[in-house]
């Protein structure tokens, strides 16, 4: 029994499940009801069998997962007012003594959720890279030279979705589920199923967006195989773009709903478990980056995900939200149109834009707490630090239009979304004052992490400064949609959140496994990823101004030059990026054993042993003093214990 | 504990716990029913952006036909009902009528199900087809995505119910029905709200 | 804190300077495109002076963080903490100052520019209809009742563009015009601008719109008026009727210009 025991249910089950539910979904839509009638333009609900089968699939696919997980079991169980579940069972569902299978079950110990999320955004992280060296490949010369276009355009839609569908769970999946429950003194998060939830989300999402390239293959009547929309999902093109679309819709939805979750569990998380004393003011940066970034999410998602219901609606069932029929012709199409193509820009955008920010706020705290760390002095200004960030995430729902100052949308309001944008630097450059002002006469202690840090300032401030350019109407009526807009956000999300989440693995693997990662791979991996990220994009600003548009396959060979010099900086950006992957590997497995507090921090997570025991804290602890009180002196050999007392757990 | 969305009265190692448990839960809900809340104004500014906008005339092409409202009276009025009973039921707990909550909640389940056979049915006989314009493809959306919160629905509805009948809910401990109540009420909420729309910003603007 | 200082006012001078210096020169290299409209003489003026301002924002963070790397770094682990100073109000003052005083300058800046960009189109303007499809833009010169798949300009005289679609978003771009407008289906998005040099230059589209998006490009020809004048009269009189032949557009674009896969 033991070994059926172990694997049903768990992530093995659920994905013969999820196999079967697919199959039987899709076949059924195709066969039964569309009795094998593939004639795709049959106006009215009972048309288009091919993509009503796809989307029935996924449906069918994502529930079959979850049952084959054992998720539903306790809202059934609940549902139908059985017994609670009980001890034994819930320490079971934490995964005690189950060894390395708990790693592949649905848990509930925020620990190894962390680890599960950890490994899953890192190889989305690879395959997201992957697609940028492809990207890079084609680009290398003028000319279609590697791949046919629409293949081309597909890659890049889902190098920009999948990338920032991993950036958007990098930090506060990892590290939120791992890190910030000890940091802020709690035993687990607040709701532990919901947590296994959005992990579980994220991976049936990412199943379903495995599906993208391989759907429409050899269908004459499709534009080629997978979605050529950008990752910008335009309504109107999505409409009429390869099937690919369907996986695509459905992935964001399922992605965007495991980001939701996330976000409420830990904004819950943080407001209710906090240890006695852990005051607001006492929370170390990271938790409120954490926070800052839950909030745009919670609020903010929503946004994309009424977007991209609406495109499958379009395509799947005819509605028409974003098609304006422009002649009585589209009658006969079974359409009658009435759609705003404008809509699916102010959704996408209403989203996008807060969503930015969602990507880099985790870094910012991050950042700030590891300069903190590393120059053994307090944060420069806690208030203006927390100041700052909220700033930002007020402003960021007030900005959305600057991605659309060309598109004719009430031009009247183009000088009220230069003012909103200009004035985001000003919170944004509240938190460079505190990175400056925190190391200013610090012991600054030069670790990868740290390095990481200073890297972060570089591109962030380059990526933001050249904002501000595209703030600005008349230069961004030159500068839409063309590579200048590439390199800034890669700046700022490469450059901003890909370093602090590199620096954040290379500050908290200690913790997580047990192992110090290797140094001197740290190095070299992170001079060859500066190196190489700088060549990229500071030629692919010069190729921007130049005037090279976005998302083409084929360019004129006035911008070869600058495109070389990126495609190879690149690649050397790539194969950096393979060797860090590889120094988490190869020190995951044979790093030398870390000690409690490798690098003399005093925010929680630092006090509890490693590997971190179930439940975390032997004793609740109660706080009294700030994360980054370096009161003592501190000694290599004696471990700083930070000003905790243990308490008494509280009734 | 009465409704607990994974979270235990005490942590696993067994250990009491110095966190409101309550509370806890009862927040989650609260931020659930804000996302919520969110998706469905995103829903409404698009009603009213596309009524805006109104490309080539064809929010509302002529000849369409408009929704029946009576019948949509009906339904919401049920829906509302259903709400009015949850909340008797509420308040009963908390004054310790024991009888009273099992019979609100129990009223409450009765009429959330049949304005959801109601909804259901009415949906496959709307006056025009979801490709009908854009007045028809969003009123199509609504109407289904206050279905899906129904469904959804169900399954906090039959609990409630099952709980409240094997009187598990107490004067002091009764946090599955405020919680519940966050869901119930807003669901109530979007309900007259998609009530409202098609009557307050009907047809074509010019 | 006096060393910094100097560094950050030296560098922000020669690094100023420096641009100054080789802006020119490399535009003349092919860094940007050569610039054939007002509206371009501005986008590019105002950057010009975005850049000037950021440079000592630039400089000043980029000095100060370096300064910090080598003055303050510790070989190894620090064995001692650095001075627990938990913030300056002063400093946060005036920094908060000093953030505003530039956005206000950088928004006053481009509010003229986009004042400019606003301007609207003199009764003596040409005005052109551009209908973007897919893959191919169309011309309709509403005064004459022209159509055409070249874009002719005249030198100096300003055009009023309005920009629309048949099927999916286009985005009709001239980059030595520093023009730029969405092709919105449904939708009408209008912009002024004076051409003020001849020569031939490019429309690109500039909105990813499906397969074919990176070979949607024309060509635009800045003419003088008298040549200008030549051609309207020989497009005149190519059709009685007085409208030219829409050209030949290319089988894909008919294919789908229902919006749906046909
Ligand atoms: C992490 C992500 C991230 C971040 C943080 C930012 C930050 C900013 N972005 Fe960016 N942006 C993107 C990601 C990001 N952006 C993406 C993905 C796109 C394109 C999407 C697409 O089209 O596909 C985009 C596109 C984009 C556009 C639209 C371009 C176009 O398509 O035409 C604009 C225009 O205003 C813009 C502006 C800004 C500004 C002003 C900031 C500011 O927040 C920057 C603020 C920071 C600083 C200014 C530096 C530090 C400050 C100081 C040192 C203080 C002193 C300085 C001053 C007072 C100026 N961004
Ligand atoms: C959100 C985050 C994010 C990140 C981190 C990146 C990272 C990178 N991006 Fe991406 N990019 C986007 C978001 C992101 N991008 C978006 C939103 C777009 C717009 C899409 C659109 O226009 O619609 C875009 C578009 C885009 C383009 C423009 C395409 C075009 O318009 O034609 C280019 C071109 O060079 C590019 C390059 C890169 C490169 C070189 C990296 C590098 O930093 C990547 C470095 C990482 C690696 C190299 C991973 C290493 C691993 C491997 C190489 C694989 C090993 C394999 C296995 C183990 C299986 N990106
Ligand atoms: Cu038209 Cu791109
Ligand atoms: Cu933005």
């Amino acid at each position: 029994m033991s070994w059926t025991r172990k694997l049903v249910p768990s992530y093995f089950s659920g994905a013969v499940l999820a196999a079967i539910g697919f199959i039987v979904g899709s076949q059924y839509v195709w066969h039964v009801i569309g009795g094998d009638n593939w004639d795709l333009n049959s106006p009215g609900q009972s048309g288009n069998f091919l993509e009503q089968g796809f989307l029935a699939g996924f449906v069918l696919m994502t529930i079959c997962w979850f049952i084959g997980i054992g998720a539903l079991k306790y809202p059934f169980t609940w549902m139908f007012g059985m017994k609670d579940p009980d001890h034994a069972e819930e320490l079971r569902l934490a995964g005690k003594d189950d060894g390395l299978i708990r790693y592949f079950r649905f848990t509930t110990d925020h620990k190894v959720v962390g680890i599960q999320y950890l490994v899953v955004t890192m190889i989305m992280l690879a395959f997201g890279g992957l697609g940028a060296m492809m990207i890079r490949t084609e680009l290398l010369f003028p000319g279609a030279w590697a791949f046919p276009k629409e293949t081309y355009n597909t890659i890049v839609t889902m190098h920009g979705m999948l990338m920032i569908l991993t950036v958007i769970s990098f930090f506060v999946g990892p590290f939120g589920n791992f890190v910030i429950p000890i940091m802020i003194g709690a035993r687990d998060m607040a709701f532990p199923r919901l947590n296994a939830i959005s992990i579980a989300f994220l991976i049936i999402g990412m199943a379903v967006y495995a599906f993208i390239p391989f759907m429409g293959l050899g269908d004459p009547l499709t534009q080629g195989a997978g979605v050529q929309t950008g990752w910008t999902i335009y309504g109107t093109l999505a409409d009429q773009t390869g099937i690919g679309m369907d996986a695509l819709g459905v992935a964001v939805f399922l992605a965007g709903v495991s980001s939701q979750v996330g976000a409420i569990n830990l904004i819950t998380t943080v407001i209710t478990m906090r240890a006695p004393g852990m005051s607001y003011t006492r929370m170390p940066m990271t938790v409120w980056g954490a926070i800052g970034s839950s909030i745009l999410s919670a609020l903010g998602t929503a946004s994309l995900t009424v977007d991209v219901v609406m495109i499958l609606l379009d395509r799947v069932f005819r509605t028409s939200f974003f098609y304006a029929a422009t002649a009585g012709d589209y009658a006969n199409n079974g359409y009658i149109g009435g759609g705003s193509a404008w809509l699916t820009q102010n959704l996408f955008w209403f989203f996008g834009h807060p969503e930015v920010y969602l990507l880099v706020l985790p870094a910012f705290g991050f950042v700030m707490d590891a300069t903190s760390v590393f120059a053994r002095k307090p944060l420069f200004g806690y208030k203006t630090a927390i100041l700052g960030l909220f700033g930002v995430v007020v402003l960021s729902f007030l900005v959305w239009m600057h991605h659309e100052f060309v598109s004719g949308f009430l031009p009247e309001l183009r000088g009220f979304y230069m003012a909103s944008t200009e004035l985001i630097s000003v919170p944004t450059g509240l938190i460079f004052l505190v990175l400056l002002g925190t190391m200013w006469k610090g012991r600054l202690w030069m670790t990868v992490t740290m390095a990481f840090c200073f890297a972060f300032i570089w591109s962030f401030l380059i990526g933001g400064i050249t904002g501000v350019y595209l703030s600005d109407v008349p230069a961004d009526v030159q500068l839409h949609g063309g590579m200048f807009v590439t390199a800034h956000f890669h700046y700022t999300i490469v450059g901003g959140s890909l370093m602090g989440f590199l620096g954040a693995v290379y500050y908290w693997f200690p913790k997580m496994t047990g192992r110090m990662m290797d140094s001197k791979i740290g190095w070299i991996s992170f001079w060859g990823i500066q190196i190489g990220f700088n060549g990229t994009f500071m030629a692919m600003f010069y190729v921007g101004l130049q005037g090279m548009p976005r998302r083409v396959a084929d360019y004129s060979p006035l911008f070869a030059g600058g495109n070389f010099v990126a495609s190879i900086s690149a690649f050397l950006l790539g194969a950096s990026v393979i060797l860090y992957f590889y120094n988490v590997i190869y020190s995951w497995k044979a790093g030398p054993i870390a000690e409690q507090n490798p690098w003399g921090a005093k925010t929680l997570e630092w006090t509890v042993p490693t590997p971190v025991p179930l439940e975390n804290f032997e004793k609740i602890p109660v706080v009294t003093s700030g994360p980054y009180n370096y009161g003592e002196p501190v000694t290599p050999s004696a471990v700083p214990i930070p000003n905790v007392e243990a308490g008494p757990a509280l009734g | 504990m009465e409704i607990s969305l994974g979270g235990q009265g005490h942590d696993v190692a067994g250990h009491a716990s110095h966190i409101d448990e309550e509370g806890k839960v009862r927040l989650g809900m609260l931020f659930y029913v804000i996302v919520d809340v969110m998706f469905a104004l995103f829903l409404i500014t698009a009603y009213v952006f596309l009524r805006g906008v109104n490309v080539n005339n064809l929010w509302f092409p002529d000849g369409t036909k408009n929704i029946d409202v009576m019948q949509t009276t009906i339904q919401t009025g049920i829906l509302v009902a259903s709400g009015l009973c949850f909340i008797l039921a509420h308040w009963a707990v908390r004054a310790g009528f024991g009888g009273l909550v099992k019979l609100g909640i129990t009223l409450a389940a009765i009429l959330w199900i049949v304005a959801l056979v109601a909804n259901i049915q009415y949906m496959g006989h709307l006056p025009f087809t979801q490709s009908g314009g854009g007045f028809a493809s969003m009123y199509v959306l609504f109407t289904g995505y206050h279905i899906y919160h129904m469904l959804l629905g169900l399954m906090f509805v039959i609990g409630i119910t099952v709980r409240a009948l094997q009187g598990r809910y107490t004067q002091e401990h009764h946090m599955g029905i405020t919680t519940i109540g966050y869901y119930w009420y807003w669901v109530v909420i979007f309900g007259i709200i998609g009530y409202l729309l098609p009557i307050l910003l009907p047809g074509p603007l010019h | 804190m006096r060393t910094p200082i100097i560094l950050w006012v030296v560098v922000s001078i020669a690094l100023a300077a420096l641009y100054l210096f080789l802006a020119p020169i490399l535009a003349q290299a092919g860094a940007i495109p050569p610039l054939a409209s007002d509206v371009a003489d501005n986008a590019y003026f105002i950057m010009k002076i975005f850049t000037l301002l950021s440079i000592p924002v630039f400089v000043g963070v980029v000095v100060f963080a370096a300064y910090s790397l080598f003055a303050f770094r510790s070989r190894g682990r620090p064995t001692d903490i650095g001075p627990q100073v938990h913030g300056n109000a002063k400093l946060l003052a005036w920094w908060l100052v000093a953030s505003f005083v530039l956005i206000t300058v950088l928004y006053v800046i481009g509010f003229n520019g986009l004042a400019e960009l606003e301007a609207a189109a003199p009764s003596s303007a040409l005005h052109v209809r551009v209908t973007a499809q897919q893959w191919i833009f169309d011309y309709t010169y509403t005064d004459y009742n022209i159509q055409s798949s070249t874009l002719y300009l005249i030198d100096n005289q300003p055009v009023e563009f309005t920009v629309t679609s048949l099927d999916v978003h286009h985005s009709f771009w001239i980059p030595e015009m520093g023009v730029k407008a969405d092709a919105v289906p449904g939708e009408l998005n209008t912009f002024v601008a004076t051409p003020n040099k001849l020569g031939h230059y490019t429309v690109r589209c500039m909105e990813l719109c499906g397969v074919m998006h990176s070979d949607m490009n024309t060509n635009v020809i800045v003419l003088s008026a008298n040549d200008f004048g030549k051609w309207v009269s020989q497009q005149m009189s190519a059709r009685p009727d007085g409208i030219a032949s829409a050209g030949q557009l290319p089988e894909a674009a008919l294919l789908d210009a229902s919006g749906k896969r046909s």
